[in-house]
Order: structure tokens, then sequence, then C-alpha cells
């Protein structure tokens, strides 16, 4: 479902360009539950951004689903990351002023849906991640756990084809890390949602279908 | 995302930083509170003339005249207001007066406020007074040292003679002493510019007779109930053109004070309009500067909202509606301060309270499009920002 062919994503830092990412090939099926390895600085958050339509390469091939992205309309990269991309961040991101059952529901909020099939909704969701007796906390009423809980719930929501996660479990425990991993694992395989998991722990990589490395703006052919 | 989840979002960010948004409205609270308030009390005081106007009669005519004339020929002698009366019968009664700049005294005191007429019979009737004690007046008291006084005067010189009648009290105007024949109830009547309770009116006559350089200027006219204002105003200005050569008359109909009071109306409204212009610009800084401070805050959260969807005109849409909330909060408040102001006002002047409703309208536009145009800038920085940079930026 995806494919990256020769990405190359240059920094300008004062007068010289940075080279982050160096050619980078990558494609992945859909249903695949995917690890990008690599320590940090080897350009896995930039390409993790490029994946998610955040950012743009400097040059080099990317496809969703067979359709090339062209970067052109602002607007229709913003529709494609609400209707095809769920993320979930190291540090969660969840809007503090909101309680988890509307942090669940921001997604579905920009594509205009109902207030009531919202809540409905992100309800079913936090049920599904756990959360459900908890819908009415604000974040800095949740443990980390718990927030990466809903940050989770709000990545599914809109029921997307692809989940981008950037060091999921880098702010968690060992035991509640296995249990995000462990939801990852139920939703790829329950849902049959393609995951990548951006990662420098190869205990995390270990445990998904397929890895691969990254090194020097590089994939390794593994 | 729809205006009404904004609004929510609006409310509840708005709360969130309390102190800042009522620091934030305090500037609009006061601009509104200001054009609100004065609106409504320009309102409120032109209502009242308005009511004192209409209670004095639509069927008057205010002549008047000028300049200053050495010759008889071309000066308007009581007898030319008589023949005026009879010249045309659309003129029911002509009140001629004249003010003269003597200093009464009373038992040697002189009075704190007091205005000396020259009047006949016909005054009491034009300028709708109403006798308290004695008589007033009249035709057959030519050059006579008659006086009838005002009830403010009457006050005054009921404090001095304790219980005894005002009537055969004597005042000294000048050298001449005067015989008080009457006095007159309170009056509301404010179309001479000089306060009636505090007049010492004399027959016209005897003013003339005593002071040589006096003549009549100024005229209420009373005409018919169905006469054309501007055709009798050409009338009367042809009857002193043709038989006295007067060329420099002025006459005013109700209409042309209505106007003239509407038009006076009109620059008190837009000096306060430019006052309360100013204290909005300000109040309108105040809200772009909250808001600024607001987007640079909330960088991580307008990048939260962008990986999740949120077009470029969603969040642009979002602080929008925050800053027209915020300013039409102030707007709220300062419309309530306003409505308050000007009905304390109205109790203090006695007058009847109206609520402006136009006032009202004009506070919700204004506070909502200074919300939107001072709103719009930092809008605009926070729909260009990066998502990226804005998921980076703690």
């Amino acid at each position: 479902m995806l494919v990256l062919n020769n990405i190359r994503k240059n920094y300008p830092l004062g007068s010289v360009e940075v080279e982050v990412l160096k050619g980078v090939n990558l494609k992945v099926d859909t249903g695949e539950l995917l690890s990008i390895m690599g320590q940090s600085g080897c350009g896995k958050s930039t390409l993790m951004n490029i994946m998610g339509l955040l950012d743009k390469p400097t040059s080099g091939f990317f496809s969703i689903n067979d359709q090339e992205i062209t970067y052109k309309d602002d607007d229709h990269l913003s529709g494609l990351r609400n209707n095809h991309i769920g993320f979930v961040f190291q540090q969660y991101f969840l809007l503090s002023k909101l309680t988890a059952l509307e942090n669940v529901g921001v997604p579905l909020v920009y594509r205009g849906e109902s207030s009531g099939n919202i809540k409905k909704r992100s309800m079913e969701f936090l049920e599904k991640v756990g959360m459900a007796e908890r819908a009415d906390h604000k974040p800095n009423q949740l443990s980390g756990g718990q927030q990466q809980r809903v940050a989770i719930a709000r990545a599914l929501v809109g029921e997307p084809a692809l989940i981008l996660a950037d060091e999921p479990t880098g702010a968690l425990d060992t035991r509640v890390g296995e249990e995000i991993m462990e939801l990852f694992k139920k939703v790829n395989k329950e849902e049959g949602i393609t995951i990548i998991i951006i990662t420098h722990d190869p205990g995390i990589a270990e445990q998904c279908s397929r890895y691969v490395n990254m090194k020097d703006g590089k994939i390794l052919e593994s | 995302m729809s205006i009404k989840a904004d609004f929510k979002e609006a409310i509840n960010s708005l709360w969130y930083s309390k102190q800042r948004t009522l620091l934030a409205i305090v500037g609009i609270t006061i601009g509104i509170g200001s054009v609100i308030g004065m609106v409504s009390i320009g309102k409120i005081m032109q209502q009242e003339a308005m009511k004192q106007f209409l209670a004095m009669g639509t069927d008057r005519l205010t002549l008047s005249r000028f300049s200053q004339n050495r010759k008889d020929e071309h000066r308007i002698l009581l007898k030319d207001t008589i023949a005026l009366v009879r010249s045309n019968p659309e003129i029911k009664e002509a009140a001629p007066y004249i003010l003269a700049n003597k200093e009464p005294t009373y038992t040697g005191q002189k009075f704190e406020r007091a205005s000396l007429f020259g009047v006949t019979q016909s005054f009491i009737s034009v300028n709708e007074l109403k006798i308290e004690e004695g008589r007033f007046l009249s035709d057959l008291d030519r050059l006579s040292y008659y006086a009838v006084v005002g009830h403010g005067i009457a006050e005054f010189m009921r404090q001095k003679v304790a219980g005894e009648s005002l009537i055969g009290q004597q005042l000294k105007i000048g050298e001449r002493l005067f015989t008080v024949i009457g006095s007159l109830e309170h009056s509301t009547n404010q179309n001479l510019n000089v306060d009636l309770n505090y007049a010492i009116l004399t027959h016209l006559t005897t003013q003339i007779r005593l002071d040589k350089s006096l003549e009549i200027q100024n005229m209420r006219i009373r005409v018919g109930p169905q006469t054309k204002h501007n055709d009798v105003i050409e009338q009367i200005k042809n009857y002193f053109l043709e038989k006295k050569k007067i060329q420099d008359l002025e006459i005013k109909s109700p209409e042309d004070l209505i106007k003239q009071m509407d038009k006076q109306m009109e620059m008190f409204t837009l000096l306060l309009g430019a006052i309360g212009s100013i204290s909005l610009i300000v109040g309108g800084v105040g809200v772009m500067n909250v808001m600024l401070v607001s987007v640079t805050e909330r960088k991580k959260e307008i990048g939260v909202r962008r990986a999740l969807g949120a077009r470029r005109r969603n969040i642009k849409m979002q602080f929008l509606i925050e800053s027209t909330t915020l300013s039409m909060l102030g707007g709220i408040v300062g419309i309530v301060l306003g409505v308050a102001v000007a009905y304390f006002v109205a109790e203090h002047g006695q007058w009847e309270f109206v609520i402006s409703k136009f006032a009202i309208m004009l506070g919700f536009g204004v506070s909502s499009a200074v919300g939107m145009f001072f709103g719009f800038y930092p809008a605009s920085q926070a729909a260009k920002l990066d998502p990226i940079q804005a998921l980076r930026s703690d």
C-alpha cells in the first residue's frame, strides 16, 4: 500500500544543506505490522513525517494505495491525513482542555460528522482500548499508559488504512509498553490495519511481523 | 468543523485562561460601554427635548432679528405687531418681547438669577404660562410699573415675606420701583433659551420708555392649527419688507427647530462615536495581543490538529471565532454597563428611561467586527504554521 522510491530530504542548516534522507526505498503491504528501527538522528522521524504527509520530500516518488502524492494542495493532504492516516506520538499529544472522549473525536470533527455520531463512535473506540470508564477524564488525570491508549483510540476512530506510531512506548515503563504493543498487535490482527512503528528499541522491533533497519538516512536491506 | 463546535472550543479556551480573557476585554468593554452609554443618553435627552417641545405646541413660530436700528421707520414697533395679526387671519397671536439689561433688586438684595423681560398681554398664552397668584399684565398696563414674577423668583421672595402675599411687594429695577401684581406657576418652556422661572416680566412699553435703545427683536407667533408654516413665514417676511424695508428677519417653524435639534444631536453622536472608536481600537489591539500570545502558546495544539486532519481554514476559523467571542464578551459587558449608565443618568435627570435598540445592535455589531478585524492577523499566523514545526515546539 505504501511505495517509497529514492526519497531524499535535505534541510538547510545555516548556509549548508544537510542531507537527512539519502534515497529511501521501501514497500509496505496492506495489513503489515512493520517496525522501522534506528538510532536517533538516523532520519527515521523525518521519514515518518513524510509518510504521514506532514512533510514533503526534496525528491523521490511516494504513493499511497497506488496514488502518487503531489503536495500541491495543502487541503487535499489534510483530507488524506484525516481519512487514511492515524498518528500515535511518543508524547501522546492529547489536547489538554478536552476530555478523553472529546480527544478521540477530534479527527471526526474535521470530517464534519454530527456531534451525536462523533460521541457514539468515540465511545466505541474508547471501549476498544479499555478506557471507556475514563471517558470524562482530562489528559492530566490519566497516567502515561492511559493517555497512550486514548491516543490510539484517536488514531483508530477514523478507521484509517495506516497507523504511524513514533516511539509509542518511549515514554512508558516496560510493562505498560508491552501492554501498548499488545494493543497494536491486536488492532493489526483484528482490524487488518497497516501499522508502522518507529523505534530505537530492538525489543519492540522483534515483536513486529517485519522490521527494517535505518542508518544514516538509508534503509538497510534486511 | 461547524461554527457551533468552534464556538464551544472558544468558550472552553477562553475559560481556561480566565484572567487573561478578563484583562483583554476591559478595553472593549470600556469602548462599547461608552458608545452605548452615550448613544442611549443622547436618545433619552432627544426624546425629552422633543416631549417638551410638543407640549409647547407645534403651532408657534419664532421670529428673531439681529441688527440694531436707530431710526423708527426700520424698527418693529408694537403697533406693527398688532397690525400684523390683523393683516392675516392665519396669525392668531403675536407676542413680542424684549430682554432688558438691568439688575433688579428686592429689599436691597440682588437675585442669584433673574432676567428682565418687556412683554405684552399675549405673552402668557403664546408661551403657555399659568398664573399662580394675582394676575398677568394686560394691554391696559402700558407704561405701568407693574411686574409679574416667574416661579423661582416668587419662591425667593416668599422666603422674605414669610407668609404674606407677594402681591403688592416692590422690586427695584434701575431707579424705578415696580409693584408685583402676579406670579407664575412652574414652567418647563425652554423655547426662549431663557428659564422663564427666573423671569421678571414687565410691560414692553415701559421698558422701551426707560431705555430708548431697546427695540423689538424677538417675537413668538401663534398660527392656526391647519396653517402651512412655510406659507405664513413667507407672508410675514413680505409684510415687514413692504412696511418697514426689513430684510434681516429669521422666522423658524417647529420643523426647523426639530431639524436643528436633530443636527445638534448628530454632532453630539458623531463626537461620542469618535471617542468610543478610539477606545475600541485600543481594545481591539488588546484582543490582537492576547490572540497572538494564545497562538504562540498553542502551537503544539495547532500541530496536533493539523496532523489529525484540520485544514488551514479550520485553524483560522477556530482562532477567528475565539477572538470574536472574546470581543463580543467584552461587548456584552459593555452594553450592560452602558445601559446601566444611561439608566442612572436618566434617573438623576428625572427623564424617562428608554433603551435604544439601535445602540444595542450597534454594540453587538461593532464588538464582533472588532473581534474579527483584530483577530484576523493572529488567526492567519496560526493557519500559516508548518505542522511539523508546530508539533516540535513546546
